[in-house]
């Protein structure tokens, strides 16, 4: 009984505390289960044409209406996370492990060196990130690798700007100072003292460039240069689709409020993890 | 209590008030501005160069050349030139120019002052010369043998070789004549200060934004109806329909298609039908496998289902086509409707027939914007369903260019639509010079000689029954080798306020507006 | 101080040096030039190869490079390839909306951010925290291209508060001087016109405030989250300090740290980067100017805006450097 109890309001004390997380988590599972079993779920060919019921409104038979072109925008929206999750994804992940490389490499080593990296940032900066993606893409040409790489290359300096000035805040920390006099390796130091206190910011700045890169997909697919034409794609649909927004309304909206949804349960997981990773943001409870 | 005189008075009033309304419903009416919605708005004005068709705009409807186009039953009218004669063997062209003409700045139009902005572009001692405008070329002067004023209102030009469009291209926006001393003035930022003799002046040009353009008191064929035309850019399809319903623009050609229906129930907007002076195509690389053969490109032909491609691509839009040159145009020739027809079973057949393993591979090139994506899909659809295997290459406009111009696209799709009314615009697409750099890569036609000795007969021939042979004949090599494969001739809409009366929608579909003869009710 | 902002000034050129050279760079790998993008409205094809020649596209590149450096470093941007206007021509009509444009949207972006990110710690309510972030994350997730013309749907097509587009009315009359209308407008004393631009600024800055709102709601929670909880918070409040006073004074000077650098970054970012919003709401200004230099290969436009985008990037970075140190005067001794 004790026991229990004790269980029982432990699960309750966690409960409270990261109950919208775990509400993100568990919608962004399932999100992720039916885009990746999305053949499962969808009730047609999102491929499939039908010219002769372009634009249905929603009905019991199509539950989202029909597109341009007469294709079921429910199966399309079960499809179309693929293509734009993964780009989206991929293109942050990689921008966020080169950018520690270099927010490490120029945080810790100082000097020129650093100098040198956080002006050759600047430059990437003052790019527009967006037009850079542009130049990208019209380079490599539309699809989705080329999509991901436009966009994981404009979030590099974003990424290694903030680790840097993690970094330097970090090296001065008496537990690294501490270590160091010891004769603690470089590359310890930065894998048992810096990395792990690096976390917490990164997580949450991970998860907000989430949405960001899902923006720029939907951004580069608005001016034409997104993935391939036809392929299901969320940040395609909605671009495409804002021109029906008068006229056939149901199009963009549906794939408009998944990607709104994803990026919401995304972003709860992302600061309840922080939370749930910094001790003293745990302290405070909210 | 009732009284007769009051009843009488009253119905009076009503009888008047009603008789004024009919007549506003009927005669033309002076005033009020009109604001035209544009895809875009440049950064000049210098018709040296191509400033998108916000810019064609703004100097068709500011311009004037030596003569207009009339889009409806072809050939020239009197522009700043009242008549002219073309000598029997078509090299000398003399002009008799208006008089008592002013340019918007107030100088007289004289002959001189004609001649001065004709040669602009081959006389780099002209303060307004710029190096590298293109546009000129398309007034043929490298064939001018010599351009004179003889006397104050008279000109002549001598051609070195004879040219049937030589006449039209001055209807042309960068046929438009300038104002000596704008070009004194401005030199080589006359473009951002352009004074013509057309129908409006510029009142304020805010580059990328808009024109405000007032009537012009002084055009020599009256003044225009509305006291001002507003061309405004409006790049973004779902904006323009924004504004269209706010009511804040009067006319547009650049809403989405598939609003269309929706319009033509709404209280305030009318849709009116373009002519088919757009044509729609697709062209093969015919220097390239599978696209050399000619069993495979009539196998697209037949393979392309065009009723749905212009019911769901455009939305009904279109014409059948039949080659590449138009119904307005001179020698148009309808028995090519019988070969640009959908015909999957016989499309299957020339596969077999060629030998080739299906399904075979085919590129399918197209600009990121419009209806070309939804075009594209179903073209590759159609082309699928008879045995390719179809690449969608989705390319921004300048991609697509310089893919097109290195020879590196399969099957592309565009349109072309031709600035004057002639069929030497949509012919001199097959010409042998610059076949290199252009879409079907002709040089490696078989017919590639004959088309050019009949594109430079076309253009050298003065009668026009003999050169209706000529084009027709053309045609039908055209349709024998099928360089290009037809989608169809767009009759696009032209989305109008109700208030806005008697447009003109000839020119227009192509591109041309002309504001002349339009007025305001209200 | 002035040490460590001129070591920054000696970077500009280098920083731009490389920028224009990356451009040019980039430009020349992407398919398609100036030519071809125009080839198909001239008929005569001989002309394009003199043009061609002109603008010197038939040379090694490396000659092309060595020529574009030669006449940046005398200052001359030339012409643009596809219109002929000059450079600089277009700067002074494509920045000054722009600018004004970033700023308002910032102001929009910090006053609604700094609210609702205090708010959402300061008013110990669960509810309003995460209606506060969900919202932010909106903010960051909402595509531009669709909130604006939801913007202009309900507030121009059926409210008729606002115009749908433009820096402007149609046809309104002004003098232009600088081209920045907050001040020719004023100067001119021209208020229905003022009242106009002011009315076209709207959307467009709401548009972009209320994206780039997301970030500094977040940014101005977490800072504020970490400084309730430090010493010297404690400390202010065991001194019996009102809760008001901690938050405003010392909360929120850590907090301004990072907001100042996100919106400097930010104001970097919607300079060239506004492409989308300037599109959607018809607003004359870099983004759509570069995006269309872009599409057209038009390379004199976009080697020239971007020099001028990174050069006013750069500038405000300092700025933000030299407000850092204004503000926290621990970073005086300029040892990072």
């Amino acid at each position: 009984m004790r026991a229990d109890r004790t269980i029982g309001s432990r699960l309750g004390a966690y409960w409270r505390q990261y109950d919208i997380a775990l509400v993100g988590g568990a919608v962004f599972a399932f999100i992720l289960l039916v885009t990746i079993l999305a053949s499962a779920f969808a009730p047609y060919d999102p491929m499939a044409r039908n010219i002769k019921n372009r634009f249905a409104t929603p009905s019991t038979d199509y539950r989202f209406g029909t597109d341009q072109l007469g294709r079921d925008v429910l199966s399309r929206v079960i499809h179309g996370g693929r293509p734009i999750l993964a780009a989206s994804f991929t293109a942050v992940l990689s921008a966020l492990a080169v950018g520690t490389i270099i927010g490490v490499a120029g945080g810790y080593i100082g000097g020129w060196p650093d100098t040198a990296l956080m002006r050759l940032m600047d430059v990437m900066l003052s790019f527009p990130s967006i037009l850079l993606a542009i130049l990208i893409v019209a380079t490599l040409g539309v699809g989705l690798l080329n999509v991901t790489v436009a966009i994981g290359f404009a979030m590099v300096p974003v990424f290694a700007r903030l680790v840097r000035s993690i970094v330097i805040t970090l090296v001065y920390e008496e537990y690294v100072l501490a270590a160091r006099s010891l004769g603690a390796s470089d590359l310890h130091i930065i894998r048992k003292h810096i990395l792990p206190n690096m976390m917490p910011p990164i997580i949450v700045q991970a998860s907000a460039m989430l949405a960001v890169a899902i923006g720029v997909a939907s951004a580069l697919n608005f001016i034409g240069l997104g993935v391939e034409p036809g392929t299901p794609d969320w940040g395609m649909m909605v671009a495409e689709g804002q021109r029906l927004i008068f006229d056939a309304p149901h199009v963009p909206l549906f794939p408009g409020l998944a990607i709104t949804i994803t990026v919401l349960s995304v972003n709860y997981l992302g600061d309840g993890l922080r939370d749930h990773l910094d001790p003293r943001l745990r302290r405070q409870g909210i | 209590m009732f009284n007769l005189r009051t009843f009488s008075t009253i119905l009076i009033v009503i009888l008047f008030l009603v008789s004024l309304g009919t007549a506003t419903a009927q005669d033309p009416q002076y005033g009020g501005t009109l604001v035209f919605g544009a895809e875009s708005m440049g950064d000049s004005f210098d018709i040296g160069f191509w400033h998108g068709f916000g810019g064609v705009h703004v100097i068709d409807t500011i311009g004037e050349g030596l003569v207009r186009a009339d889009f409806e039953n072809g050939g020239a009218q009197p522009g700043l030139a009242e008549s002219w004669e073309i000598s029997d063997d078509g090299l000398v062209y003399t002009f008799h120019i208006r008089e008592g003409m002013t340019f918007h700045d107030g100088e007289p139009v004289t002959a001189d002052a004609i001649v001065r902005s004709m040669k602009r572009p081959i006389n780099p001692d002209d303060p307004s010369y710029i190096e590298g405008m293109y546009m000129y070329g398309n007034q043929g002067a490298s064939n001018w043998e010599s351009l004179e004023a003889v006397d104050e209102h008279t000109i002549v030009l001598t051609l070195m070789q004879p040219n049937a469009t030589q006449l039209l291209v001055f209807s042309r926006p960068d046929g438009v004549i300038i104002s000596p001393k704008a070009l004194d003035e401005y030199g080589t930022e006359v473009g951002l200060n352009v004074s013509a003799a057309g129908p409006f002046k510029i009142e304020r040009f805010v580059p990328g934004q808009e024109a405000v353009l007032a009537a012009n008191e002084d055009y020599w064929a009256g003044r225009p109806y509305v006291d001002r035309v507003v061309i405004r850019a409006y790049p973004d399809e779902a904006g323009i329909l924004a504004a269209l319903e706010a009511g804040e623009i009067d006319m547009t050609l650049y809403a989405p298609f598939t609003s269309v229906p929706r319009l033509q129930n709404s209280d305030n907007i009318r849709v009116e039908v373009g002519a088919p002076l757009v044509n729609l195509f697709a062209g093969a690389n015919v220097a390239m496998a599978p696209l050399d053969n000619l069993l495979v490109r009539s196998a697209i032909n037949y393979a392309l289902d065009r009723e749905v491609l212009i019911e769901a691509g455009l939305n009904g839009f279109a014409e059948m086509p039949a080659s590449l040159i138009g119904p307005l145009d001179l020698g148009f020739d309808e028995s090519g409707r019988e070969i640009s027809v959908y015909d999957p079973e016989r499309a299957r057949e020339l596969i077999a027939e060629s030998g080739l393993e299906t399904p075979i591979p085919l590129d399918l090139a197209y600009e990121n914007n419009r209806f070309w994506p939804q075009l594209a899909e179903l073209i590759a659809a159609d082309l699928e369903a008879v045995g390719f295997d179809v690449t969608l290459d989705r390319l921004d406009t300048g991609s697509f260019w310089g893919k097109v111009g290195d020879g590196q696209t399969q099957l592309s799709i565009n349109q072309r639509s031709t600035f004057v009314p002639d069929p030497h615009g949509k012919a001199i697409l097959m010409a042998r010079a610059g076949a290199e750099g252009s879409q079907t890569q002709h040089h490696a036609l078989q017919a590639a000689d004959e088309l050019d000795a009949l594109i430079t007969a076309g253009i050298s021939t003065a009668d026009p029954e003999e050169r209706a042979a000529i084009y027709q004949e053309f045609q039908a090599l055209m349709l024998e080798q099928l360089p290009y494969i037809y989608i169809g001739y767009l009759t696009p809409p032209i989305f109008v306020n109700k208030r806005v009366q008697n447009v003109e929608t000839f020119g227009t579909a192509g591109g041309r507006i002309n504001l002349r003869g339009v007025w305001l009710s209200e | 101080m002035i040490s460590y902002l001129l070591k920054r000034l000696i970077w500009l050129p280098i920083v731009l040096w490389a920028v224009s050279s990356l451009t040019f760079l980039a430009l020349r790998i992407v398919p398609g030039n100036p030519i071809q993008t125009v080839q198909n409205q001239v008929m005569d094809k001989s002309q394009l190869a003199q043009v061609e020649a002109v603008w010197g596209l038939n040379r090694p590149v490396s000659e092309q490079y060595l020529n574009f450096l030669s006449k940046l470093v005398r200052g001359d941007l030339g012409l643009a390839m596809s219109s002929g206007v000059p450079i600089r021509r277009m700067i002074f009509e494509r920045m000054p909306p722009t600018i004004e444009l970033a700023i308002v949207s910032l102001i929009i972006s910090t006053g609604i951010g700094v609210l609702s990110g205090v708010a959402s710690v300061a008013i110990r309510n669960r509810a309003i925290d995460y209606s506060v972030r969900t919202a932010s994350i909106l903010g960051l997730s909402l595509p531009l291209f669709w909130v604006g013309i939801m913007l202009i749907i309900v507030f121009s097509v059926n409210l008729r508060w606002t115009p749908t587009s433009g820096r402007i009315g149609a046809g309104v009359d002004y003098d232009v001087i600088t081209n920045f209308m907050f001040y020719d407008l004023i100067a001119t004393g021209n208020w229905a016109a003022f009242s106009s631009f002011l009315r076209h600024l709207v959307l467009p800055s709401v548009t972009i405030g209320l994206t780039s709102a997301g970030f500094v709601a977040r940014l101005t929670r977490s800072a504020m989250l970490e400084v309730m909880n430090s010493d010297y918070i404690r400390t202010a409040r065991a001194k019996g300090l009102y809760e008001r006073s901690v938050i405003w004074k010392h909360a929120m000077r850590n907090a301004m740290l990072p907001i100042i650098t996100l919106q400097g970054l930010q104001f970097g970012a919607i300079l060239g980067g506004a492409v989308i919003t300037e599109r959607v709401f018809s607003y004359p200004g870099m983004g759509t100017w570069l995006l269309d230099g872009i599409l057209e290969r038009d390379y004199s436009v976009v080697q020239g805006g971007i020099i001028f985008v990174a050069l006013a990037y750069v500038l405000m970075n300092m700025l933000v450097d030299i407000l850092y140190h204004v503000i926290d005067p621990r970073l005086r001794n300029p040892s990072n």
